[in-house]
């Protein structure tokens, strides 16, 4: 065992995968388009799942008030027909126009988490920022461009559920990246520092 | 009587116009989609893209019973 192996296995020593989390280490069948032939991903980072409340929440209150009002107005008798006495078809279909756009919603919630990720790979750290219909973004810098990370943790959630914002000053074109709401913000700090020294010690 | 008939007609004219805009922000959304699987490849690749076709799919359906309905 090489000493560039093991001090990786001192680093990362043991594997954290699933297909859902915000926390990856040594991710297995997990590529990407621009990768080198001998790189490895080593982590790879998502938002805290406690950074999706809110849309969450949202859904599932647009969810509910077609419900509540259908339920009131019908407890209260009123006419909400009115004089063009709507068809109950035009009810149906406003009610279908409306589900579908909270499952458009919710399924740009997600992919708006899933694919919003941060690598660090054994040759440099990548931010890949997705929109569903507006764009999406790449950028990247070598691991021995790191200068310096710094962590911030600052809210009532991210204080109780341990996550925050990791920001990573390089020396390249890309002055700063910004890991935003990760996981555990101290272990991502602390990890991308030594496999920072890991490969300015070992070089290529 | 011809006051209901106007309305009825605005208001099925408006509701195909957005769906059709609605079907255009979903094409969209699933090309984006697919490019994002092809840039970063994981286990939920596949199932994405027919979470996608499916969506495309639910968007045509509402269409359709839109304009029958």
């Amino acid at each position: 065992m090489t000493h560039r192996t093991e001090t990786l296995n001192s680093i990362l020593p043991e594997q954290k995968d699933g297909t859902i989390s915000s926390v990856v280490v040594l991710p297995e069948r997990m590529e990407f388009e621009t990768q080198n032939p001998n790189e490895q991903v080593y982590i790879l980072l998502r938002r805290h799942i406690f950074s999706n409340i809110g849309w969450v929440l949202g859904n599932v209150i647009l969810a509910v008030i077609p419900l509540v009002l259908f339920i009131i107005l019908n407890w209260l008798s009123m006419d909400f027909l009115g004089d063009f006495s709507i068809k109950m078809s035009y009810i149906l279909v406003a009610a279908c126009i409306w589900y579908l756009f909270l499952i458009t919603r919710s399924f740009m919630g997600f992919l708006d988490w899933y694919f919003n990720i941060y690598l660090v790979t054994n040759e440099r750290v990548i931010d890949f920022d997705f929109n569903a219909f507006a764009y999406h973004k790449i950028s990247e810098t070598g691991l021995e461009n790191i200068v310096d990370a710094t962590q911030e943790t600052i809210g009532f959630f991210p204080m109780i559920f341990n996550y925050g914002d990791v920001y990573i000053q390089t020396a390249g074109e890309r002055r700063e990246f910004d890991f935003l709401a990760v996981t555990n913000p101290s272990w991502v700090r602390d990890k991308i520092m030594d496999l920072r020294d890991l490969v300015k010690e070992t070089p290529k | 009587m011809e006051t209901e008939t106007i309305f009825t007609v605005l208001v099925k004219i408006f509701i195909v116009i957005m769906l059709i805009i609605y079907l255009l922000v979903g094409i969209i959304m699933t090309k984006q989609i697919f490019l994002m699987n092809k840039a970063i490849k994981t286990k939920l690749a596949g199932f994405l893209n027919c979470a996608a076709l499916i969506h495309m799919a639910l968007i045509l359906g509402v269409l359709a019973f839109a304009i029958v309905a």
